[in-house]
């Protein structure tokens, strides 16, 4: 037998708590190829998902590159100065600039 | 639970003949709830320090200028050889002045003179006004000075050669090569003036004195008794309610302050921010040239004479009977004087 396939129209209100559903609902599709299914009248409602539009995963930022210092940093063992330049790796660059330690001095090429 | 009952047959002291007599009295028959005489709880900060981390001076105008001498005058080498018969070299005292403005504080509590009239045996409504108050201004003047964006821990307000930021994994809850004295004995060097006393929070004590090296430090030159008295003593500030000094060998005195605020969140967290804050605090009001402090408070005398005003005065006009209002005030501004002298390490919490 042929397997009704029924999706919610536009209006389609959520069900609630109290289990009140829709019945907005309008025919979309038939399956012709669909057999063995003993409950012909079956009217599948799809549970009404909020989809929540996912935001595009930014690419971490690489960091990495050159700075000078704003104050006294503790860096490879020792001190520096303020002012000294220095090439920063990513994670080296993010832990100086949490603590707002260092200042870019050129763009960072990525 | 059912209360047993009886019909008397007669007439009796007790009561008319038929009339009804229950025979249990429970709590609730002969006591009417009541709040307990002798009891009053509340909550008490740490003792507040901000006095002592900024000294305070005491003015007679709300604004005016004070004069410092200026480090060259102490540091900056000049040419005094010459040749017996030639000019004489000349160096004149250079000092500059910095102007204070006392921002005022006050706030006042309201007390109805009929409320005043049903006060409870132990509370006297002035009394806890007068103390709500006075712990509102020290609590704003506390994280004036050392709060998250206080005078002294926020990073802008010193010589950026004074502001130490550790690398990862040097800090000091759980990173790999903390070396927390290390730490400590570089900002010492980088100070323009001896360091007096250098100040965390509670955590932050905590942390350093679990540290393996400092542990080990201070048992090879305390013993393990003093060593542990004075963990004992980080840990136990809240119960003495005495502010916490303790003395590591070749280290300033390490102060460490605990008290607590609400913050923006909700949350209860320490005021002093997860900083080090190293400081120049000779004793007493600089009045020579030749001393300076990492920050002073101007601080109006006012009609009291000592900075601090706390009175009450009767307001007719509100409400139906009137009141008192109690009223605590003062006006000052922390300064800071030497910002190369001292030191902030960042970093320490990662």
């Amino acid at each position: 037998m042929a397997r009704t396939k029924v999706k919610a129209s536009e209006g389609t209100k959520p069900a609630t708590a109290e289990g009140t559903e829709s019945t907005e609902t309008e025919t979309t599709e038939t399956d012709e190829g669909s057999a063995g299914d003993e409950d012909d009248d079956e009217v599948l409602t799809p549970m009404p998902v909020k989809v929540q539009p996912k935001a595009p995963k930014k690419p971490r930022r690489n960091l990495g590159g050159v700075y000078k210092t704003k104050n006294q940093i503790r860096f490879n063992g020792d001190y520096q100065a303020v002012g000294t330049v220095l090439t920063l790796t990513d994670e080296e660059a993010r832990h100086y600039l949490k603590f707002g330690a260092v200042e870019a001095v050129e763009e960072d090429e990525d | 639970m059912e209360r047993m009952t009886i019909t008397l047959a007669a007439d009796s002291p007790v009561g008319k003949a038929g009339q009804k007599v229950t025979l249990e009295l429970t709590p609730a028959d002969v006591h009417d709830p009541a709040e307990i005489p002798s009891y009053l709880a509340g909550y008490r900060n740490w003792t507040y320090r901000s006095d002592e981390m900024s000294k305070v001076v005491l003015v007679d105008n709300d604004e005016d200028k004070f004069r410092s001498f200026s480090q060259d005058d102490a540091f900056e080498p000049v040419r005094v050889k010459g040749a017996l018969t030639g000019p004489i070299p000349e160096v004149d005292p250079r000092s500059s002045l910095d102007t204070y403005k006392v921002v005022d504080r006050y706030i006042g509590s309201f007390v109805p003179a009929v409320t005043e009239l049903q006060r409870g045996n132990n509370y006297q409504p002035r009394m806890a006004a007068a103390r709500r108050c006075r712990n509102a201004l020290m609590l704003d003047r506390e994280l004036d000075v050392c709060g998250p964006a206080g005078l002294l821990t926020t990073a802008g307000n010193w010589n950026a050669d004074q502001v130490h930021t550790l690398a990862a994994g040097e800090n000091w809850n759980g990173g790999a090569s903390a070396d927390p004295i290390a730490a400590l004995q570089h900002a010492i060097e980088a100070s323009a003036q001896p360091i007096a006393e250098i100040w965390m929070n509670q955590k932050l004590a905590h942390l350093f004195i679990s540290n393996s090296s400092v542990r080990d430090h201070m048992r090879q030159l305390l013993g393990d008794g003093n060593a542990n008295n004075i963990a004992v003593g980080v840990a136990n500030m809240a119960a003495s309610g005495a502010p916490i000094d303790f003395m590591i060998p070749g280290l300033p005195p390490i102060k460490v302050l605990a008290a607590k605020y609400k913050n923006a969140s909700g949350v209860l967290t320490y005021i002093m921010p997860d900083y080090v804050v190293l400081l120049t605090t000779p004793p007493g009001v600089p009045s020579d040239g030749e001393e300076i402090a990492t920050s002073y408070t101007f601080r109006r005398r006012g009609p009291s004479g000592v900075g601090v005003e706390a009175r009450e005065f009767i307001v007719e006009g509100r409400g139906p009977h009137g009141g008192t209002m109690v009223v605590v005030a003062m006006a000052d501004i922390a300064k800071m004087t030497g910002s190369n002298c001292g030191g902030l390490i960042n970093g320490v919490i990662q």
